[in-house]
């Protein structure tokens, strides 16, 4: 009976070590596709946080800026969108949000309605539905999402992520790394791009409706269905697209007639471009998303359009909603370091650096640089005559105040150590001194002057400049 | 349903639940309809060539044990109806191609070969050349002999069973042995390692440079044969574990089918190590009949080229399979007839015939050898095959090992990488198993290790197994021919 238990012990032992392993190696491979990183931020709300979850495409997590939502109006939003999420997936998501969160409102954008394949995108609906926790509503998702046959490689997932060994960076093993806002990620993933159009594009309100596909339909009506048992506002939206062509109006237009007759609320952001402001030759990344700028716009008309007809709650001010706050100031540092990094003009830059908080700057003064006459200019930056410093130096700033000064010596190491970077300044003897971050060398001793922003709340660099004598800013 | 999807896991495991609930009498019916079961997923019309093949055999091995008169014509024409319909059905394209030549005729059709029929028409006629020879009695129960023509493990890629070393045990009962079954499951693990980790790995480079051979030179037509003779290895044998692997969770033995085939050192050796299945039936039924190396040294010279001409008829309908086969026979041939010339040259220059050098020297000679004839194996055809030839050594380019371009024939840098460890553990462990019962020294490790080699095979199967979305599953080889 002793030898039988044992023999018992080892195998289930074993069973369990390997079902460990092979866990924790599929978070890992599991990548950093973007619905990965939507539903993972999800799963770290705190319980019942959240006013407005929206779900979608990449339409959405392109163009609700839920950092935006929180600053103006103090609303707990979240997206939970990935790239081409179908309405099914959707639907099981918002089934998903339910089991964690008590939404006052949730918002379907509608670009999946167009789809007419009963199954669309094997690997996207891997990307999108791998980090949903193992559960029947994720088995019912694959189900419905991709054919028969594959089933069952798409809910092990490990088919598509396996051979993402290849790519392994520091986002695999520790999460929120890739994200703006890491932990804190709401879902919002602002695109910078820019790309020109003359014109806004048209929508009319004469055609005639679209009904769209069948299984669509279905998962419109389960919507509708879930919502009223749990007795949550919907609404259906329309991002604002530059591509939106005139059969995707006439089946926003059968939608909307839809929403109507079923007390859903309806917004069509392309039918109220003119109202937001939007300027074609700013506000699009491309023909299926809006940029930065255009999302800020729109999502200031939705904040404005949430707020008249639901009743949700400002929270700012309130420390259990903190994550929110901390999700926007990652956003707004994001931006800052954006601003930063496209300044050209030296005395403007350095402008911005003295305003800025929560950075750590190094500038670095090479041997020549005491005859470049535009190092005075850093005198309001590092609040002394920059020519007292010695022959070459280093100097570490932290929120303006001089954290380390390199003394005149051979030798010598300065380093802090961030929870993702380590960074250092030093020289050995005989060597030339060196500014690093994470092993990587960041100035070339070719320059006069180098200066390093660390903007220490997103923990990363936020540029790295030099000059010479002629005061052009190079990077 | 191919060896390495989940229909065929999930199908093994049921049959293997359900054969050893059953009573052991009933065992042999579990195989059986599950072997049918499995063929009518190829295709159920094919049933019908099985069922029909196997019982024209079966009776026909019945009429000649009893009785002595015709025993040769009922052979003979139990041969020719395995035999010969499966060249006519094999080769029926170029046939067709010859008739529209020769008569103008526009005649095009298509003909599917029904699965696994290289094997069991080559198991048809061992088993009635046996009977004719009073090796064996003949089987009285046709399901029996069903069963052995369509077990399933088998069926489809081999090895080329003995009715002799078989039928007994499909009818024996058998118990659930623990031992048996945990080496069947590390038979099939360390197959699927070779097959979904080495053997698909190295194709995606093989068809990209043989199915695009007119934009690679030199040194990428060697490794892409070098590649080829991995693959082939790894789909064959990795296939090969698999099978018996499933067997042995029934508690049927099979005998081994490899043994460190590219350690010969000659290529007689290279095939008494390679596909020992189908190279034995190959002497049994066809060499010795011939009159084998008894009949002089011209006659045995003849013989060794008229099967290695068989065999690359039986791989497949195509010039450059002859090619292939006339080669092998050619090279045993020449090997043979320069032994001594050989020998008394290595006395004259006082080398060590059997010293390591000696001995590596003729290793590599043969492997070299080999991969000549791989050439025309894998080649599409034969003008694609001289291609290749003359482009091998007109367009030698050494730079593309340290420039990169390597790399932009679907392998990168990893998986080059992978295909060395992998083939290097595979060799180790197969020259360790020529002498070493390899099974018993790992049971003999602690549970610990044994569950921390496991997972590592199965870590290195889910990290770098060829499968998922963007990869075809490359069928094995071996369900080709």
């Amino acid at each position: 009976m002793g030898y039988k238990v044992d023999r018992g012990a080892n195998v289930l032992v074993s069973i369990v070590i390997t079902l460990l392993v092979f866990m924790r190696l599929g978070h890992v491979l599991e990548a950093n596709y973007d619905g990965n990183q939507s539903m993972d931020g999800f799963y770290r709300l705190d319980r019942d946080s959240v006013d407005v979850v929206f779900y979608g495409s990449s339409h959405v997590y392109a163009g609700v800026n839920v950092a935006a939502l929180w600053d103006d109006y103090g609303i707990a939003g979240y997206d939970m969108a990935g790239t081409m999420q179908t309405l099914w997936n959707s639907y099981y998501n918002m089934e998903e949000t339910l089991k964690y969160q008590s939404p006052r409102l949730m918002v379907v954008d509608l670009y999946g309605i167009g789809i007419e394949e009963e199954y669309y995108g094997t690997t996207n609906v891997i990307k999108n539905v791998s980090s949903m926790r193992f559960s029947l509503n994720k088995i019912k998702n694959v189900w419905n999402s991709v054919p028969h046959e594959e089933f069952l490689s798409c809910l092990l997932s490990y088919p598509l992520t396996h051979d993402s060994y290849k790519e392994l960076g520091r986002g695999n093993f520790e999460e929120g790394v890739n994200s703006v806002g890491g932990d804190w990620y709401k879902g919002y993933k602002p695109s910078y791009a820019v790309t020109r159009y003359d014109t806004l594009p048209q929508v009319r309100t004469d055609l005639e409706q679209k009904i769209p596909a069948q299984k669509n339909r279905i998962y419109l009506e389960k919507m509708a269905r879930l919502a009223r048992e749990h007795q949550i506002q919907l609404a259906f939206m329309v991002v604002p697209y530059e591509g939106i062509d005139e059969e995707d109006q006439m089946l926003y237009q059968w939608a909307e007639e839809y929403a109507q007759e079923n007390g859903i609320l309806f917004l069509d952001g392309n039918a109220s471009l003119e109202e937001m402001g939007f300027d074609p030759a700013v506000d699009y990344a491309e023909a299926s998303h809006l940029n930065h700028s255009g999302a800020c716009k729109f999502t200031a008309y939705l904040g404005e359009w949430l707020t008249e007809h639901c009743d949700l709650t400002d929270h700012r001010g309130d420390d259990r909603w903190d994550s929110w706050q901390k999700y926007s100031d990652c956003q707004t540092a994001r931006q800052q370091d954006r601003e930063l990094a496209q300044c050209t003009d030296l005395a403007a830059y350095l402008g911005k650096l003295q305003e800025r908080e929560d950075d750590l700057v190094i500038v670095s003064l090479d041997d020549n640089y005491k005859k470049n006459p535009y190092v005075q200019l850093l005198e309001g930056l590092v609040g002394t005559d920059p020519y007292t410093l010695g022959s070459s130096a280093s100097i570490v700033l932290e929120d303006r105040t001089i954290l380390y000064r390199t003394p005149d010596e051979p030798e010598y190491l300065w380093y802090r150590e961030t929870e993702l970077s380590d960074i250092g300044v030093s020289r050995s003897y005989g060597g030339a001194m060196q500014i690093q971050v994470n092993n990587t060398v960041k100035n070339d001793n070719y320059n006069d002057v180098t200066i390093l922003v660390y903007n220490r709340l997103l923990d990363e660099v936020a540029d790295v400049v030099c000059f010479n004598s002629d005061g052009v800013l190079i990077r | 349903m191919t060896y390495t999807s989940y229909a065929f896991l999930i199908f093994t495991v049921i049959t293997t639940g359900i054969y050893y609930t059953v009573h052991k009498k009933r065992q042999w019916m579990v195989l059986l309809l599950s072997s049918i079961i499995f063929y009518i997923c190829s295709g159920p019309v094919f049933l019908i060539w099985l069922l029909s093949f196997t019982f024209f055999t079966w009776y026909g091995a019945g009429k000649m044990e009893k009785s002595k008169a015709g025993r040769k014509a009922v052979l003979a024409v139990l041969i020719f109806m395995n035999i010969g319909v499966l060249f006519l059905l094999k080769w029926s394209g170029m046939e067709l191609a010859f008739i529209n030549r020769v008569f103008g005729t526009g005649l095009g059709w298509r003909v599917v070969l029904p699965m696994g029929m290289s094997f069991f028409t080559f198991q048809n006629v061992s088993y009635s050349v046996d009977v004719y020879r009073g090796k064996i009695p003949a089987e009285r129960n046709f399901w029996h002999y069903l069963l052995y023509a369509s077990y399933f493990p088998y069926i489809v890629s081999g090895p080329v069973n003995r009715y002799e070393k078989m039928g007994a045990q499909f009818c024996a009962g058998h118990s659930f042995d623990r031992d048996a079954f945990y080496h069947g499951m590390l038979r099939i693990l360390w197959g699927y390692m070779k097959k979904m980790v080495i053997a698909d790995r190295a194709a995606i480079f093989v068809d990209e440079v043989f199915g695009h051979y007119y934009m690679y030179r030199g040194i990428f037509i060697v490794i892409a044969v070098l590649l080829f003779s991995l693959q082939l290895y790894m789909d064959f044998s990795g296939c090969m574990d698999i099978v018996l692997g499933v067997s042995k969770l029934f508690g049927i033995e099979m005998a081994e089918n490899f043994r460190a085939p590219y350690g010969a050192v000659t290529v007689a050796d290279f095939w008494r190590r390679w596909h020992m299945s189908l190279t034995s039936w190959f002497r049994d039924y066809l060499y010795i009949p011939l009159g084998g190396n008894r009949k002089g040294a011209a006659r045995k010279y003849l013989n060794i080229m008229l099967v290695f001409l068989f065999c690359g008829m039986w791989h497949g309908a195509g010039i450059t399979f002859l090619i292939w086969g006339f080669l092998n026979g050619a090279y045993q041939v020449a090997g043979s007839m320069t032994v001594r010339l050989r020998e008394r040259l290595c006395q004259a220059a006082g080398l060590d015939g059997h010293s390591h050098g000696a001995m590596l020297r003729k290793k590599l000679t043969t492997a070299v050898l080999i991969e000549s004839t791989w050439l025309f194996f894998r080649a599409d055809g034969f003008k694609e095959a001289f291609v290749m030839l003359r482009r091998m050594f007109t367009g030698w380019n050494p730079w593309i090992l340290s420039d990169g371009t390597l790399y932009q024939a679907g392998l990168d840098q990893w998986d080059f990488l992978i295909l060395l460890v992998g083939a290097l553990c595979v060799g180790r462990v197969s020259r360790m198993a020529d002498d070493k019962d390899l099974y018993r020294i790992f049971c003999s490790q602690s549970w610990l290790c044994q569950i921390m080699v496991i997972l590592g095979a199965l870590v290195v199967w889910y990290l770098f197994g060829i499968y998922g979305p963007g990869f075809n599953p490359v069928e094995f080889l071996y369900f080709n021919f």
